[in-house]
């Protein structure tokens, strides 16, 4: 008898555990996916921060995330049915589409983000309707200034025996990986469809150093254990600002440019207030601080100016707007899986 | 080979665990160190094995001075209290550990294990792991072990603690047949005087680090130097007095009103007070009628031990005293609360001491 | 005196709490992880009915997996020699030292578990990083290399940071092992002429191995199924199977990919735990 009241009493803690809601659903704290490192500070004191002094009973979450690690967790309460743990996320146009596949992405309602008006209306279309352009980066090639004495031109040049086994790439998981890919296609005569020259152009390329993710290549350069890699714009500026010998190039012929959107998740417990972030990222005082120094986020509103030290890191002129790369990511988005499953089968060591 | 010490001290910390010893074991005879827990008597053998140095002195074996000698080069056999056997070695793989880690010839290890074995009468269970073995089988392996080496000197230290009372006694005689057999230099030490009495050709009597007495046994039990020796071997009856006369061939004793007449000369002068040593087996309990002197005394308590009738009795005087004698076969002369006379059965066998 | 039957009932009302608890955390979460590798798995919903062996197939037929788990094998066991190498005389030292030295060296040995990962990766970095990293730097320094070599992002650097969070899994339990050993047992084989050498290995180290082998299966066991080491230290595409469960879930959605791979991760530390525990008992037959 005792024994059957003591094992009740446990099912039934244990029970009420696992049933009740997760607080912070309810405690007026917003999940946001943010960048890791310094490349967060433009959400943390110019978007999160005016918020929550505009709404005291709400706080925001910044949650590094770069490998959209979060996808897994938000797929696995949507199937549960249970609220989705995060509510915003920022996305390169690959993760972009290939969540608007997998209905995870909350339709905008532009009637709560009046500032779209101001966005540049490419880069609205490219969002399809899911988030809203907050701003955009370029791919190109970061390189150690010491180290690498004859400036790189062109994606070529990261062949250079010179720099053999000082080369950092990131895997083809991440949007920098995917885009250097696409690039080594056509590089080397292939293009979205036809990455088999790409394979064959990094194999070449061996040996060199692969980073879990953006940040942590930035670090290797930090450590001198690259000197030359594909590199977000935006993490070399950042690299640049804290007095280390790190240049960006725009390589020819041209950098990769890809938009980030920020966008509210499916299941978020707060999407009528998430309109508000969309409407603020896409405003010009935020837009203007993201493009500034040290960050150099590229801007989406057509009323931001790129301010002029920001030359090296956003396209300023028409003619090098021109110039910019883009990615036929449909193309490439449906068969990431089997890019990354071929990536590893290359190169996981 | 002889052992010896000379003005060896050893110190842990505030206390010293050895005062200023000097003493020889002769050659090929069996040496017990006798006393109470702490006198020193394992510290003393741990010196001799190199387990420890000494703070001053000096360690002599076979003449030689091995005080700095390490353990390992001493080649002296050492039988430890709780055995110490290698409980991931067999019995064989324990004893022939010292030739092994000798490097001696597979041929002489076989062999002298081998034969080392059949003296202990272990063969039969070489392959057995210690812990499958009797605390005898255990005692046995020990000393096989460190017979094996074929040492210099042999150092047992109370090897027949951990055994019953039965297989103690059996032990005790078969490890003395053995190590006369061998005729080895051995130094014992055990807190119980039985086992002193059954292994030793000589006893050394330790107190508080010192030697107090060393003799052969039966010397030591006869003969006690001081009241510590007289009471730690064998047990004894000190009965306060004060020396009434001094005579050429004697000495008249009073305690009380009772006179005690022993008949050897004693540096002595009447007056002085001094302490009457008799042994329980020296006194005798006489019927309360009968004859006359010696202690009016009551029996306090009776203990028969098989062949021994032990009393207890408090004479009038206050005093508590042993007596043991003979029993006869159905015989129970005295019981509790009965009224008795104590006697001396043998005044030659008294001694006494000045206080 | 009571009855065994008495006491076996308190014992089993006094467990109750702990057995519904890995009732419910471990055992039933393990026979879904194995049954979801059973079903197909859409956007994390599992299909109805869809039966089927077609994944354990699919990844016990493709050699790539076995060279991944090879090498998990590897990274296991490597960490394990290691952590023994190092392991070994820190807890004998721990063992000879008086009273003060011992809370030093136990606050030492301890400090791996009580930094939080942060701290310790940003050590990492510092440590084994690049050109400016200290190893490297000393290895210039005395001369045992001309150029700087890479350990951040490779095997060596992985195996360096597991020996370092994992060596409290071996010193502790040897320690217990040194610590019970009868000190006569030296001495004794000191009596019968062994030099400290000999002693050491015949007698110190053979007794200690109660202590080495529940080390050695702790430390294997965590190291092969570690993740947060090879992820932070292996950088990216390094391919063991806990890094690997992780892409495949957290990057590209393939839960039954995740599903497999965790038990087939989980059952072969099982397997070898099993084989290992079945070897030291052939060589402990000495115990109890």
């Amino acid at each position: 008898m005792r024994q059957a009241v003591i094992l009740g009493l446990c099912f039934g803690v244990l029970g009420a555990m696992m049933v009740a809601p997760p607080l912070s659903g309810q405690s007026g704290e917003i999940v946001m996916i943010s960048y890791a490192g310094p490349s967060q500070e433009p959400h943390r004191f110019y978007l999160v921060e005016p918020f929550q002094q505009a709404h005291p009973g709400l706080t925001v979450r910044l949650v590094p995330d770069e490998a959209g690690e979060y996808v897994a967790r938000v797929q696995a309460a949507l199937a549960a049915s249970r609220p989705s743990p995060v509510d915003l996320a920022p996305n390169g146009e690959p993760p972009h589409l290939r969540l608007i596949g997998l209905g995870l992405l909350e339709r905008t309602n532009t009637d709560l983000v009046p500032n779209l008006k101001l966005a540049y209306q490419a880069f609205v279309e490219k969002s399809q309707g899911y988030g809203v352009p907050a701003t955009y980066s370029l791919i190109g090639i970061a390189y150690n200034s010491q180290k690498v004495t004859k400036v790189p031109t062109s994606w070529k040049d990261l062949w250079d025996p010179a720099y053999r086994g000082k080369v950092g790439l990131t895997s083809s998981s991440s949007n920098l990986g995917l885009g250097f890919l696409v690039a080594a296609a056509k590089m080397n005569g292939g293009d979205e469809a036809n990455l088999e020259p790409a394979w064959q152009a990094i194999r070449s390329l061996q040996p060199f150093v692969i980073a879990p993710n953006p940040t942590a290549l930035a670090q290797l350069f930090e450590r001198e254990e690259i000197v030359i890699a594909p590199l977000w714009s935006t993490d070399a500026a950042v690299l640049a600002s804290k007095g280390l010998p790190i240049k960006f190039v725009k390589p020819q012929p041209g950098a990769i440019a890809i938009v980030s959107f920020l966008s509210i998740i499916k299941g978020s417990q707060f999407t009528q207030i998430a309109h508000e972030l969309l409407n603020r990222v896409l405003s010009e005082e935020y837009q203007s601080k993201a493009a500034a120094k040290p960050y150099f986020f590229g801007p989406t509103n057509v009323k931001v100016a790129v301010p002029p030290e920001a030359a090296d890191y956003i396209p300023t002129t028409l003619n090098e707007i021109r110039r910019l790369q883009t990615v036929n990511w449909p193309v490439i988005v449906p068969v990431r899986a089997a890019i990354v499953e071929r990536w590893n089968r290359e190169f996981a060591r | 080979m002889n052992v010896e010490l000379r003005g060896v001290t050893k110190r842990f910390g505030e206390t010293t665990a050895i005062d200023d010893i000097s003493y020889a074991v002769p050659a090929k005879r069996l040496v017990t160190l006798l006393g109470p827990s702490g006198c020193g008597k394992t510290t003393l053998l741990r010196l001799v094995a190199g387990f420890a140095a000494p703070d001053t002195g000096d360690v002599l074996l076979g003449g030689e001075v091995i005080t700095h000698v390490p353990s390992n080069q001493r080649q002296i056999g050492m039988v430890f209290q709780n055995y110490a056997l290698f409980p991931h070695m067999t019995v064989e793989r324990n004893v022939s550990f010292g030739l092994r880690m000798r490097h001696a010839p597979a041929s002489l290890v076989a062999r002298r294990t081998e034969e080392t074995l059949d003296l202990v009468g272990l063969r039969g269970l070489r392959d057995r792991y210690p812990h499958q073995l009797s605390g005898g089988q255990q005692q046995r392996a020990a000393l096989a072990r460190a017979l094996a080496i074929q040492p210099r000197v042999l150092l047992l230290d109370e090897p027949f603690g951990a055994l019953d009372r039965k297989l103690r006694l059996q032990m005790q005689v078969d490890v003395k047949k053995i190590i006369r057999q061998l005729g080895i230099t051995t130094v014992f030490v055990t807190h119980d005087q039985e086992e002193a009495f059954t292994m030793s050709d000589l006893i050394a009597v330790m107190n508080a680090g010192r030697i107090v007495q060393s003799g052969a046994p039966m010397e030591i039990y006869d003969k006690p130097k001081d009241s510590f020796v007289a009471d730690f071997v064998g047990g004894s009856n000190f009965i306060p007095v004060e020396v009434a006369e001094v005579a050429q061939d004697g000495l008249n004793l009073r305690h009380g009103t009772v006179v005690f007449a022993v008949p050897w000369a004693a540096d002595m002068l009447v007056g002085q007070r001094a302490v009457l040593v008799v042994r329980p087996e020296n006194l005798r309990l006489v019927q309360a009628g009968q004859g006359s002197g010696g202690l009016a005394a009551t029996v306090t308590f009776v203990r028969p031990i098989g062949p021994l009738l032990e009393f207890e009795v408090e004479t009038a005087t206050g005093m508590r005293l042993k007596v043991a004698s003979v029993r006869a076969r159905d015989a129970l002369p005295f019981s509790l609360g009965d009224a008795a006379r104590v006697e001396l059965a043998d005044p030659q066998a008294c001694t006494v001491f000045a206080v | 005196m009571r009855s065994p039957r008495v006491g076996t009932w308190h014992q089993a009302e006094l467990a109750a709490p702990a057995v519904v608890f890995l009732i419910i955390f471990l055992a039933i979460p393990l026979l879904l992880l194995f049954a979801f590798g059973l079903v197909d798995i859409r956007a994390a919903r599992v299909v109805p009915g869809s039966w089927t062996l077609e994944h354990y197939a699919r990844i016990l037929g493709d050699p790539f997996y076995y060279r991944i788990f090879l090498r998990t094998f590897w990274m296991g066991l490597g960490a394990t020699i290691f952590c023994l190498l190092f392991g070994y005389p820190v807890a004998y030292l721990f063992t000879r030292v008086g009273p003060a030295a011992r809370q030093v060296l136990l606050v030492l040995i301890l400090a791996p578990l009580l930094t939080n990962a942060v701290v310790r990766t940003f050590g990492w970095m510092i440590i084994l990083g690049g050109q400016k990293g200290l190893i490297n730097a000393l290895l210039l320094r005395v001369g045992l290399i001309d150029e700087p070599v890479r350990i951040l992002y490779t095997m060596s650097g992985v195996l360096i940071g597991l020996t370092q969070i994992q060596l409290p899994f071996m010193i502790l339990p040897v320690i217990a092992a040194l610590e019970g050993q009868d000190r006569s047992l030296q001495e004794a084989a000191a009596g019968l002429g062994a030099t400290w050498a000999q002693t050491f290995f015949h007698v110190v180290v053979p007794l200690s191995m109660p202590g080495v082998l529940t080390g050695s299966a702790l430390v294997f066991v965590i190291s092969y199924t570690n993740f947060a080491v090879p992820a932070l230290l292996g950088g990216g595409s390094f391919a063991v199977i806990p890094t690997f469960i992780f892409e495949q879930i957290s990057a590209l959605l393939q839960w039954n990919n995740g599903a497999v791979l965790s038990s087939l991760l989980l059952g072969t530390a099982m397997v070898m735990l099993w084989l290992f525990n079945r070897a030291s008992a052939r060589l402990l037959r000495w115990t109890r």
